[in-house]
Parts: structure tokens; C-alpha cells; sequence
């Protein structure tokens, strides 16, 4: 320590420097270490007045006499070593209260004539600031504690070389690494980040105090002796001390690898349906919940004769036929509200050739979890041809039709003068062979009929000619007609059930079709019995037979195309399948429902209603 | 031996034979006609027709049209025309034209022989 020159300073000053230094002042003399000197700031500490000055230390603060101060002074004392004491804590009493605080010190010796004859304290007050520090420290290992628990990685680099001062269990998984890595630099630890952004990034989040933050960021660590590639969502920041230098990063990243590979998949799929979209012969288009063109493909441009900037403001309305626009309108409408499939057949004019083509258009709605819809996607197909076709088909039709019938009847016509002209000779055998002619006519016509109502079916085109007749009545003509061509008993049962509004033709042909099907399947028995009667609303119509009837499981295929109902192995019966089927879509069609109730080896009872009509 | 006097306008000459064959033979008197307009002919000679079978799709001609001018002219009106067709659903237009009757071909002879006696009754 250096001696002031005693010339240059006076006692006066010193004493004015001792009672108003900002510090803990004090002169303990003697091995007591009796108090021969405290300024105000070093009672202020003690939390005593000045009569302490002249006791013993130990007896103005008998609560050190455990504490390590008097230790210290003892050895100050006693080697004449200077002490320096840091932070440290001292328990002292203010007010009848142990009170806490932490002191910087000084305690040194005071020599006179080479020999120790007291103690010098300097001591300064550092409370409030160890505290400060204790704070800080536990909200770091608070902070600490939560990021281990965390389920994103995290991690905090110290210093500016980003030494590894805290990884949680996430990211020491992420690095594929273990808990080894605390203490080392970040570059030893992933040597792998060499050439990658991370390293620069956090070292100029270091320099710049400003935070970092990214999505689905790349990066390649090397885990399990692999280079793997996976995505984070990433987030660098500063963290300052008081004074506000940066002292460490937090380094918060999430793995959104899953996400991010999902989102590739779905844009490399979106890609492979645009590229299907275009290899598609027809045009496809997708539109927003407002009907806007939202995607098309090139088939589009072409027919449109459009460039793909001016798609936007299309105005569709000018191509569409004047006569179809209601139909399509009422279509979008219904698939809107009612949120179901779009389709309708409209006539779009051709740019090209000026002509309107008939077009196919369809498209599904697309609803979000609400049921709300989004968009729809759909394609218009070219059916002009299919349509040209289809219209050439239904006069071939009618025509085949006409013609087919027309030498059907000249030779049933011959077949039944034959026949009477042989009976009248008395050549019975002949006249038979001439009815058995007649009858085989009546088949092929009938076959001839089936095969052209079920092209209409399929087509559509069946129509009905829809009038108001008595059911009853059309029962008896049609049994009456059907009788004279079998030997079957035909019984009817009926009630007045009034009038249906109906095709007349085609009903009669369904009851026609129902007593030939119950003789073709009773070969063992010869009566069939009919019932009319009234239901609700309706009128039901039945026809029981006793013949092999039908398993269970068959009794809804009957209705369908093509399908026979077989015998055992010796029986086959004749037919193509159809007239049940068309028999079904003429009741549908009339509003009316068609089943079969039967037993196997008891038979059968065919069924249909029709909606009665109130006159 | 029945003298009801059937006319037959047919353009199909086995319709014609046929049919008239076996009315013939039944005891009707037949007269046939392969084109329409001849009939108009036929119906202006003092012996009219009790009858007039009229096929519906005549060649280069239309039945109902036929019909339509029987039934305007007062000398014929009354004569019952059956219509007659291969093709189905027509029995509405038939008798819109004015026809008395429709029938579908092919048809039974006994339907046919029913629908005579009650026109000509």
C-alpha cells in the first residue's frame, strides 16, 4: 500500500475522506478488535449507532460471533495478510430482525512500528446486486427447465463462439448426439453445418442482437452416421444481460419435416392430375364457390379459341345455346342448394366452325368439414357425334321396327288362313301344325318387341302415352285376350278399384308379360289366379302361380336385365330375360312399384301397384 | 256367306294378299289398293265400302291424311275407317285424323274380325 505524502494531504481532509467515503469504513485495533473508528455508511451496515465506537467488535455485533468475519480479522491479525472478501454473506441484526446482505471487502492491517496493533475494514454494500444476480439465475433455470420439458428443441449457445450451454432432450435428438455436447462449440458439435446457413446466422443474431426466424428451413445433420435431410421452423434470439450486451442465443426449432414432405407430395400429385387434366381428351375446369374459372386445360383455349390471359373475363354466356341456357342455369342451381353432382347436355357454339356442339358437362362439388362448397371440378365432353349417332339410332329403330313387323304380319296373317282353311277340309293335323306356326310368330313377335323396348329403356326413350282409364276393365280385356291362347285357368278376383292415369298399352303388355312368365314357370299346373283390389292410394295388381317358384336371394334379380329364373337339370325355360325387366320399368315409370313374393317348389305371386287417380 | 265389303289400302303387297285371303275366305268381299289415292276412286262408284282397312305409313303417303279427306267428304264421311300400324303408340293420332278404330300390327285375324262386326254392325 502506499504512503501519502504526509505533507501533501491533512489530517482534516482524511477525517472529511473517512466519514463521507460512499463506503464501509472502520478501525478495529487490538486483538479484541476494539472499534476505534466507523463511519456513518459502515454503521448505516451494522445498523448501529456510534456508541458501538470503543466496544469490541464481537460485543456491537454479538450475531457474527458464528459467521466467518472474526475468523478473518483473527488472521488478518494475526499474519498480517490483506483479505479480500467477495459476495460475501453476512447475517446481521437491524431492529431485533436477522437481516441478509452481501459484502465486498477489505480487511487489512494496520501496522505501526512493524507491528500489528489493528485491523483497517472496507466493506461495501453488493446486496442488492447478488440478489439481482440470484434472481436472474433462477429465472434461467426456470427458463431452463421449461425449455427441457418442451416438446420443440431448443437450445442455448453462449458467447460468440457459440459454446453449447444448454440443449434439451429434443434437441440433443435432433443432432443426434448425446448430452457429451454441453460445453463445446457448436461447429465441433455439427461439423455437418459447415457450407449450411446455420452457423452465420446465429453468429450475426450474436453481433446484431436482432432475432432470426424461418420456416420449413432445410438442414442436413449427420444422425447415426447418415447425412439426413429434415425441415424446422426455426427462431433465433438474443438473450442480453443487464446491461443489455447479448451474452447467448436461444436457438427454438420444430421439425416440420412430415408437414413439409406432405406438402411436396401433394404439390408433385396436384402436378400429376394437371398433367392428367391436359392428357384428357375432354375439356376440364375447376371452379370457386362463385362459379368462377378457377383452372382449365388447353382443350379449353382450343375450343374457346382464346388466349389464357383473357380466360379471367370470359364471358361464357355468349357461346351457350339460347335454348339450353334455363336448363343449365336450373342445373348449377340445384347442384348449389342441394350440394349433388352437376350434369347437364348443352350446345356451346364452336368459334371455329360457328356451329353449336353438343357438349356433356358434369362436375362434383367439393365441400370443406363444414359442408360448405368450395369448388367444383368438371369436365365438358364432346357428344355431338354421340348425339348425331343416337338420334340416327332411334329412326333406325323405329324403322326396323316397322319393317320387321310388316312380313310378321302377312305371314301370321297366312298362318291363320291356313289354319282355317285346313280345319274346314277336316285336315286337323295340318290345321295344327298351321297354329303351331302362329303361335311360334306370336313369340318372335314379342321377342322382336322386347329387344326394341329395351333399347329404348337403356336409351331413355321409352314414352308413355299416358291416359286415364279403368283398371279393371283393362284387367279383363287383356285376361280375355290371353285366354284364348292357353289352356291355364286364369282366375280374377277382383273389386272396383277405378281409374289410373297410365299407358294403356304398356300395362296390358306388364300383365300380359306377368301371366306368360306364371305359365312358363307352373309346367305342372293349370291355374293361375289374379287379384285387384285397392291400397290406400293405390290400386294392386297380383298374379299367383303354383309352379317352382324362386329362392330368396333370387327374388330381386328377376327384375333385372337378362336374368332367368333355371329349373333343374332337365328344365330350361325359353326367353331372353327381358320381360320382367321391362315390366319393372314401365311400373317405375308409371309411379307405381313392382315385387315378388315366392316360395321355392310352391310358387310365386307378382305384384305391382299404380297410383290411383280420383275422379 | 257374309257380304260386308271391305276396302284394303295397304302398300305392302303380302299385307294385301294375306289379308285379303283369309277375309275372303271368312266370306267378306275384299277389294285391295296398293296406293292411297286410289281409293278416292274407288269410293266415288255407287257401291261404297262398308269398310276401309287403312295402313298408316303408305309409301310417298300418310294413312291419316287419307283419312282426313274420307272423313271431310261428305259421300264418305260415314264409312268406318280402321287405321292400322307396325308401329306402336300411334292409336292417339290415328284417331285424331277421324279414324272409327285402331290396330296394331301384327294382329290376331279374330281381333280384327271383332273390331268389322262391331263398325259394321
Amino acid at each position: 500500500m502506499k504512503k501519502f505524502p504526509e505533507s501533501a494531504i491533512s489530517l482534516e481532509s482524511l477525517t472529511s475522506l473517512f466519514s463521507q467515503a460512499p463506503v464501509g469504513l472502520a478501525i478495529l485495533m487490538g486483538e479484541n478488535h476494539v472499534i476505534a473508528n466507523a463511519n456513518k455508511q459502515v454503521l448505516e451496515y451494522w445498523g448501529k449507532g456510534d456508541h458501538v465506537i470503543g466496544l469490541p467488535v464481537i460485543e456491537a455485533l454479538p450475531e457474527i460471533a458464528n459467521q466467518e468475519f472474526p475468523g478473518i480479522l483473527k488472521k488478518v491479525f494475526v499474519t498480517g495478510q490483506t483479505i479480500k472478501g467477495n459476495k460475501v454473506k453476512a447475517l446481521l441484526e437491524k431492529d431485533g430482525v436477522m437481516l441478509t446482505y452481501y459484502f465486498d471487502f477489505i480487511y487489512a492491517p494496520i501496522l505501526a512500528e512493524k507491528v500489528i496493533t489493528g485491523v483497517s475494514v472496507v466493506a461495501i454494500n453488493v446486496t442488492d446486486q447478488v440478489l439481482s444476480e440470484q434472481k436472474l439465475h433462477e429465472s434461467e433455470l426456470r427458463f431452463k427447465e421449461i425449455l427441457e420439458i418442451s416438446d420443440y428443441s431448443a437450445a442455448i449457445y453462449r458467447g460468440e463462439d457459440l459454446i453449447v450451454d444448454f440443449a434439451n432432450e429434443q434437441m440433443i435428438k435432433t443432432w443426434g448426439k448425446s448430452n457429451a455436447v454441453i460445453g463445446l462449440k457448436l461447429e465441433e458439435v455439427l461439423p455437418e453445418l459447415a457450407g449450411q446457413p446455420f452457423i452465420g446466422l446465429l453468429k450475426n443474431v450474436y453481433r446484431t442482437g436482432e432475432p432470426f426466424q424461418s420456416s420449413e428451413e432445410k438442414a442436413d445433420l449427420m444422425i447415426n452416421g447418415e447425412l439426413q435431410r429434415s425441415y424446422y421452423n426455426l427462431a433465433y434470439r438474443a438473450i442480453k444481460n443487464s446491461s443489455g450486451e447479448v451474452e447467448a442465443i436461444l436457438n427454438v426449432a420444430v421439425n416440420v419435416s412430415n408437414l413439409v414432405e406432405a406438402k411436396m407430395k401433394a404439390q408433385s400429385s396436384a402436378k400429376g392430375y394437371r398433367d392428367l387434366a391436359e392428357a384428357m381428351p375432354q375439356i376440364v375446369w375447376t371452379t370457386d364457390e362463385h362459379k368462377k374459372i378457377k383452372y382449365f386445360n388447353q382443350n379449353m383455349l382450343k375450343f374457346l379459341n382464346v388466349e389464357k390471359a383473357e380466360m379471367s373475363n370470359y364471358d361464357f354466356s355468349k357461346i351457350i345455346h339460347p335454348e339450353d341456357f334455363e336448363l343449365l342455369k336450373k342445373a348449377w342451381k340445384d347442384s348449389k342448394t342441394e350440394k349433388v353432382f352437376f350434369e347437364a347436355e348443352t350446345r356451346f357454339l364452336d368459334s371455329v366452325s360457328n356451329q353449336y356442339i353438343w357438349f356433356l358437362n358434369r362436375a362434383t362439388p367439393i365441400l370443406d368439414e363444414n359442408e360448405n362448397i368450395i369448388q367444383w371440378i368438371g369436365t365438358s365432353t364432346n357428344i355431338d357425334e354421340f348425339k348425331t349417332l343416337a338420334a340416327q339410332k332411334d329412326t333406325f329403330l323405329g324403322i326396323a321396327s316397322h319393317e320387321l313387323k310388316t312380313p310378321l304380319t302377312s305371314l301370321k296373317l297366312y298362318a291363320q288362313v291356313l289354319e282355317r282353311m285346313l280345319r274346314k277340309s277336316g285336315d286337323e293335323k295340318n290345321a295344327d301344325f298351321a297354329k303351331k306356326m302362329d303361335v311360334q310368330i306370336v313369340k318372335l313377335t314379342s321377342l322382336i318387341g322386347d329387344l326394341l323396348d329395351v333399347t329404348k329403356i337403356n336409351a331413355g326413350k321409352i314414352s308413355l302415352n299416358e291416359v286415364t282409364f279403368d283398371f279393371e276393365k283393362l284387367v279383363y280385356d287383356t285376361v280375355e285376350e290371353q285366354q284364348m291362347s292357353t289352356d291355364y285357368k286364369i282366375e280374377i278376383i277382383s273389386e272396383k278399384v277405378g281409374m289410373v292415369f297410365a299407358d294403356r298399352d304398356r300395362v296390358s303388355q306388364v300383365i300380359t308379360n306377368f301371366i306368360s312368365n306364371a305359365i312358363k314357370y307352373s309346367p305342372n299346373t293349370e291355374k293361375i289366379i289374379i287379384r285387384v283390389f285397392p291400397e290406400d292410394d293405390n290400386i294392386q295388381f297380383s298374379i299367383q302361380d303354383f309352379g317352382i317358384g324362386m329362392p330368396e336371394d333370387k327374388k330381386d334379380k328377376v327384375f333385372e336385365q337378362y336374368y332367368r329364373v333355371s329349373g333343374d337339370e332337365q328344365t330350361t325355360f325359353p326367353g331372353l330375360g327381358l320381360g320382367l325387366f321391362i315390366s319393372s320399368q314401365i311400373i317405375l315409370r308409371s309411379r307405381g312399384k313392382i315385387w315378388v313374393n315366392s316360395v321355392l317348389g310352391k310358387g310365386s305371386t307378382f305384384c305391382f301397384t299404380l297410383p290411383k287417380v280420383e275422379i | 256367306m257374309n257380304s260386308t265389303r271391305i276396302a284394303i289400302v295397304d302398300d305392302d303387297e303380302a299385307i294385301l294378299d294375306s289379308l285379303s285371303a283369309i277375309l275372303d275366305f271368312e266370306g267378306f268381299e275384299v277389294k285391295t289398293f296398293i296406293k292411297g289415292s286410289d281409293i278416292f276412286q274407288f269410293v266415288e262408284d255407287s257401291v261404297k265400302p262398308d269398310l276401309i282397312l287403312l295402313d298408316m305409313w303408305l309409301c310417298g303417303e300418310d294413312g291419316r291424311d287419307i283419312c282426313k279427306k274420307l272423313k271431310q267428304n261428305e259421300t264418305t264421311k260415314n264409312i268406318p275407317v280402321v287405321m292400322m300400324s307396325a308401329s306402336r303408340g300411334l292409336e292417339n293420332t290415328a284417331l285424331e285424323s277421324g279414324a272409327n278404330a285402331f290396330i296394331a300390327k301384327p294382329f290376331e285375324f279374330t281381333e280384327i274380325v271383332h273390331k268389322l262386326q262391331h263398325l259394321t254392325a
